[in-house]
């Protein structure tokens, strides 16, 4: 029979003041029902302490057990099994605690012996003294307030003891130490395996990290590469077009074409300059011509007004002569008039005048006679009898005078003079006709000569005027006979009475008509004299150039006026449209010109270009470091294929081996499946279970579907988690290793249905198992069939 | 006196070797390079003063600077010999392509580079016969006819000897590259009246007919194995010296060594550890391991001991003979021996692991069978763990 718990002593532990006893237990269930706080909980700890704390231990687990009201703790434990009662009896009271043992044999031990037998008695490994004791699989067994809730973290005392009763329980004993061997050979895979990945195998590590990375460089090289030479490619295209290009433009010679366009613009542009320059030289021309044009109308017009003034000066000068001609006709015969009566009139005079000399020389006689008597007188001095009738004869004289010339003779001239003069004048008259001047002087020297007679006349004696008279009277009938032989010779008529009237009728009339006629012939002969002029102009001007001259100029220029005008006329100035189209013709081929050159330029800029990019881009060899590149990737991917080959083996081996680790221990949890199986199909209907290595339930399955533990309801967790410990007794107890399992205020989160199946399968476990339940809850438990429990307060 | 030439061609200078450990890439790099230095000295030992290089002096279209700098120099160290260089698929002439750059400084005075498709007069000395180059250059890749048909009506000086120079794939041979890229007929030499067709592209080296050859590279790049060799072999590693003594007169041809590294392929299946040994025993006899790449790609089942034994002589002590032991051994299983099974564990969780893994691994169908055998082999080497 193997280890249970019959009886639990608490002296001085906590609540429980002095010696309190629990007990006895019954081998199967045990039900502790008391209201919270009378001691359920401690009843616990002082059991588990009494087991698992060393005697000497001033930990807080010992502190905890310290009594209220002092003293100190002691827990005594009675436990029994096939050959009697075990006793423990631990007193904490730090250096001071004891510890006993005593066996159903009577056997016992003290101390840190006994500690070591308890050890021993309950398969607990060697206290550490370091932490808390491991419980090992008490602590899965024995479940405190509230940790009944999730399936028991064994530590690894109870995963040794655990594995031990599975080891002794399953048949295949050779398969599990297999296990061990193939843990030992996993390690080593797991280090041969570091050589190719890292510890978590997500990453790869040494050579052929190495490898994956150089090829990941390679990659990223032969991209790089592909680029370059894609670059290059087109580089080298772009060079075979630029040079195609740079080929068909040395053949096309765009810049020669340009050139001769240019050319060709700029004679444009000059002949148009050309033609406004000869369009200028025609303008001039032809004004020239005009201006010479006008200068021979002008000519001509001068030359033609010339003969038309010399011709006009000759009609005028004929008319005037012809008038002159007339009134010298007229005042020819008003002289002949004037000298017919002059000669009538000098017939009278002469008449008169040898009246007068007969007077005078009567007068004379008595003068002489008087001048005898007077001589006497005038020797005392008597001159002025003389001078008086020199004065009276003066007088007389220039009374005569007066009458005779009015206006021809001088005032000064006695009458004998103005009759002389008369006479000269009459005379005169008749030879006149031509040359006036000639007359004049003649009537000048006649004046003079008169003048002289007259100067001679006062200083005349009487006796010379007498002569004189006498001489007057002569020349009287001198004149008189003179007068009449000329008017005979003349042909004219001398009328026998005319009276002084009529001469000076005569003598004015003769004398207009002679002033008219020499006016007239004045007129005349300046006539003449400018129509002389204007011939001699005309014949200057003919001399200087002839008619014929003026008009074959006038032609001539004509023609060469009308010639200009027709070269002008048909040589039209550029319009400044076309001057500015040549211009800008120039411009766009000179633009041209330069757009090629430009071109020219770009091109060679670009070749150059071009051929330093592939210069460049080549010299780095890429195809060779490409092929080198193509094959270094191949031979590393085959190491990386025989690298990956070795670790997949490897991985192929652990994964191989954990895979017959995991059968096997399928085959080592067999038992707990086994156990536990029956009670989760009790409560829970379950069909199946997994369980994993920690012994923990990991899924059930229920109704065809699997469930995670881990995610069912707190009550049903529970429930598994009390049912995994139920089946942990299980199999210790078959290995006769089981002791009590005691739960704490468990179940609490069970509804009235799984309790009751929960109840089921507790009866059912202790039929072979211990099983203490301790409980606040008494009605609810009070339907379960067990043994109750209570304290007892000793003496 | 004779007209001598040395033909070579895929020298393929400026491959990187990427697929070679980082530690011996750039030996091989090297070796391609120095290439130009054993054929210089092939051809003087050949009395042959000029080298016709049939196409792919470069790898690739656009090698590095440093790349065209360094053949320059070597072409140019050679100064008592005449460099024939032809463009071929690999390093197609194209405008501002590497022939462009590569003759952009001014080409040594020992190079003659053959851009065009026209016949140019070689390089005779006084008393060598005359002889016309009728180069057929590559302008891509992958061209659109036969680049030699020109060839057929190429005028040359009468009574001159024609040499060919071109880069292609015969048709109906060397064409395992997919479908060939630039054809050429096979007979060309006797239709263009070639007394000598230079041809590259095929790495190993190949008569056609007695006037048309293929060099094949004078330096091995590959582990492909030559068809003419020991069964593991590769292609390469050889040039020809080629005599004309006339035009009449067949050419007198020398295959000359020019590789620097051997090159081995070989595939073996074993079923236990006897073959093991053996395949061990004579690989670790080849010649020159100093300079042997070895391909070893294995097959078949091996117990796990076996399996172990290979580990052990072949990683372990033939690659350390070798410049390089390339083994893929993907195709290689273990077939656990029950004993081997007993060993690990009898029974129990081990045991049962290992009886899946084996399971697994016996099952080809599986996806898992691969990682299955890689399990198995490391539950072998771990297996002391799992005993107590």
């Amino acid at each position: 029979m193997t280890l249970r718990l019959h009886e639990v002593g608490l002296e001085d532990v906590r609540r429980f003041s002095g010696r309190w006893r629990v007990g006895p237990f019954a081998p199967g269930l045990n039900l502790l029902a008391a209201p919270n706080e009378t001691g359920k909980s401690t009843l616990l700890e002082a059991i588990r302490c009494a087991i698992l704390l060393p005697h000497r231990a001033q930990s807080e687990e010992a502190r905890r057990l310290r009594p209220l009201e002092g003293g100190i703790p002691t827990v005594t434990l009675a436990l029994a099994d096939t050959s009697g009662v075990w006793r423990i009896r631990k007193r904490f009271a730090g250096q001071q605690g004891r510890a006993e043992l005593v066996a159903p044999d009577g056997r016992s031990w003290a101390g840190d012996e006994a500690e070591e037998e308890i050890r021993r008695l309950f398969g607990l490994p060697q206290a550490t003294g370091r932490g808390p004791a491991p419980r090992g699989v008490w602590g899965a067994l024995w479940v405190e307030q509230g940790a009944s809730l999730v399936q028991p973290t064994l530590d690894h005392v109870a995963q040794d003891t655990l594995r031990a009763v599975l080891d002794a329980l399953d048949a295949e004993i050779d398969t599990v130490t297999g296990a061990r061997g193939a843990a030992r050979l996993r390690a080593a895979i797991a280090r041969e395996l570091l050589a190719f990945q890292t510890p978590g195998g997500r990453n790869s590590a040494g050579r052929l990290r190495e490898v994956e990375d150089r090829l990941a460089e390679l990659a990223e090289e032969e991209r790089d590469l592909r680029e370059r030479l894609c670059r290059a490619d087109e580089a080298l295209a772009r060079l075979a077009d630029l040079r195609a290009r740079r080929a068909a433009r040395l053949a096309a010679r765009p810049e020669q074409a340009a050139e001769e366009a240019l050319a060709k613009a700029r004679q444009r542009a000059e002949a148009l300059r050309q033609a406004a320059h000869r369009r200028e030289s025609l303008l001039r021309a032809a004004a020239d011509a005009t201006r010479l044009h006008e200068a021979a109308v002008e000519a001509w017009a001068r030359r033609e007004r010339d003969i038309a003034q010399a011709e006009a000066a000759a009609r005028r000068a004929e008319g005037l002569a012809a008038v002159a001609r007339a009134a010298e006709c007229e005042a020819e015969a008003a002289a002949n008039r004037r000298l017919a009566v002059e000669a009538a009139w000098a017939g009278i005079e002469a008449a008169e005048a040898e009246r007068q000399a007969r007077a005078i020389a009567d007068v004379a006689l008595r003068l002489r006679e008087a001048e005898e008597a007077e001589r006497t007188a005038r020797r005392r001095g008597a001159a002025s009898g003389s001078g008086a009738i020199a004065a009276v004869a003066g007088l007389a004289a220039l009374g005569v005078a007066g009458l005779a010339v009015i206006g021809l003779i001088p005032p000064e001239a006695g009458w004998v003079s103005a009759a002389a003069a008369l006479l000269a004048v009459a005379t005169l008259g008749l030879f006149a006709l031509r040359r006036v001047r000639a007359t004049k002087e003649a009537r000048r020297e006649q004046a003079a000569a008169n003048a002289m007679a007259l100067q001679l006349a006062p200083d005349q004696a009487p006796e010379a005027a007498l002569a004189a008279a006498t001489a007057r009277a002569q020349e009287a009938r001198q004149i008189a006979a003179a007068l009449a032989q000329e008017a005979a010779a003349r042909g004219v008529t001398i009328p026998r009475e005319v009276s002084a009237v009529e001469r000076d009728q005569a003598r004015a009339e003769a004398e207009e008509a002679e002033r008219e006629a020499f006016r007239t012939r004045a007129e005349a002969d300046e006539a003449e004299k400018a129509a002389r002029e204007a011939a001699k102009v005309l014949a200057d001007e003919r001399a200087r150039a002839s008619d014929e001259v003026l008009r074959e100029r006038l032609r001539q220029a004509g023609e060469t006026l009308l010639h200009a005008a027709r070269e002008r006329d048909t040589s039209p100035a550029p319009t400044a449209e076309e001057i500015a189209a040549a211009e800008a013709e120039i411009g766009r081929v000179e633009a041209e010109r330069k757009r090629i050159a430009d071109e020219d330029l770009r091109l060679a800029e670009e070749l150059r270009e071009a051929e330093t990019t592939v210069r460049q881009l080549e010299a780095e060899g890429i195809d060779d470091r490409l092929a080198a590149l193509a094959e270094e990737r191949e031979r590393l991917e085959r190491e990386r294929q025989a690298l990956h080959r070795e670790r997949d083996g490897l991985r192929l081996l652990d994964r191989v081996l954990a895979e017959e680790e995991e059968r096997a221990k399928a085959e080592w949890v067999a038992p707990v499946t086994r156990a536990v199986m029956p009670w989760l199909a009790t409560v829970l209907g379950a069909e199946s279970v997994e369980i994993n290595q920690s012994l923990g339930i990991t899924t059930i399955r229920r109704g065809g579907r699997a469930e995670r533990v881990d995610i069912l309801s707190a009550g049903t967790q529970e429930q598994i988690a009390v049912l995994v410990r139920l089946a942990f007794a299980d199999l210790l107890e078959r290995q006769g290793k089981a002791a009590p399992v005691i739960l704490d205020d468990a179940l609490v989160f069970s509804d009235d249905e799984r309790m009751a199946r929960m109840f089921e399968v507790l009866t059912e476990a202790a039929k072979t198992l211990q099983i203490i339940l301790l409980t606040c809850r008494r009605d609810l438990f009070g339907r379960l069939s067990a043994h109750p429990l209570g304290f007892e307060r000793l003496a | 006196m004779a007209l001598r030439f040395l033909h070579t061609a895929d020298l393929q200078i400026g491959r990187a070797f990427g697929f070679a450990p980082p530690d011996l890439a750039p030996l091989l790099a090297e070796a391609r390079l120095s290439a130009l230095d054993r054929l210089a000295a092939a051809a003087r030992a050949a009395g042959a003063p000029r080298i016709l290089i049939a196409g792919d002096v470069f790898d690739s279209a656009r090698p590095s600077e440093r790349t065209i700098a360094q053949v320059q120099e070597r072409l140019a160290r050679a100064a008592d010999l005449t460099w024939h260089i032809l463009p071929g698929n690999h390093d197609p002439h194209r405008p501002a392509g590497v022939w462009e750059r590569f003759a952009r400084d001014g080409l040594p005075p020992n190079v003659r580079l053959h851009l065009h498709p026209a016949p140019v007069a070689l390089d005779t000395a006084p008393g060598e016969p005359t002889a016309w180059l009728l180069p057929a250059p590559l302008t891509a890749r992958r061209g659109g006819g036969d680049p030699t048909e020109w060839m057929d009506h190429a005028p040359t000086p009468e009574g001159a000897l024609r040499l060919g120079l071109a880069h292609g794939s015969v048709a109906g041979f060397a064409a395992d590259e997919g479908a060939a890229a630039n054809p050429i007929a096979a007979d060309r030499a006797r239709r263009a009246g070639l007394v000598w067709l230079a041809l590259g592209d095929w790495h190993g080296r190949k008569r056609i007919d007695d006037r048309t050859w293929y060099a094949g590279t004078p330096e091995p790049d590959r582990f492909r194995l030559d068809p003419e060799g020991d069964g593991t072999l590769c292609v390469g590693g050889h040039a020809l010296a080629v005599t004309i003594e006339a035009a009449g007169a067949p050419p007198r041809v020398t295959p000359v060594e020019t590789g620097r590294y051997v090159w081995r392929r070989c595939r073996a299946t074993l079923a236990d550890a006897d073959q093991l040994n053996a395949l061990a025993d004579r690989l670790e006899a080849l010649a020159r391991p100093a300079d042997t790449l070895l391909r070893l790609e294995l097959a078949g089942a091996l117990p796990f001991a076996a399996h172990e034994l290979c580990r052990t002589r072949i990683i372990r002590r033939l690659a350390a003979r070798l410049a390089w032991l390339d083994l893929d051994d993907g195709g290689l299983a273990v077939r656990p021996e029950d004993d081997e099974l007993a060993a690990i564990d009898l029974e129990g969780v081990v045991r049962r692991a290992a009886d899946r893994l084996a399971t697994i691994a016996r099952t080809p169908a599986d996806a898992q069978s691969e990682i299955a055998r890689a399990a198995l082999i490391a539950l072998w080497r771990l297996r002391e763990h799992a005993r107590a």
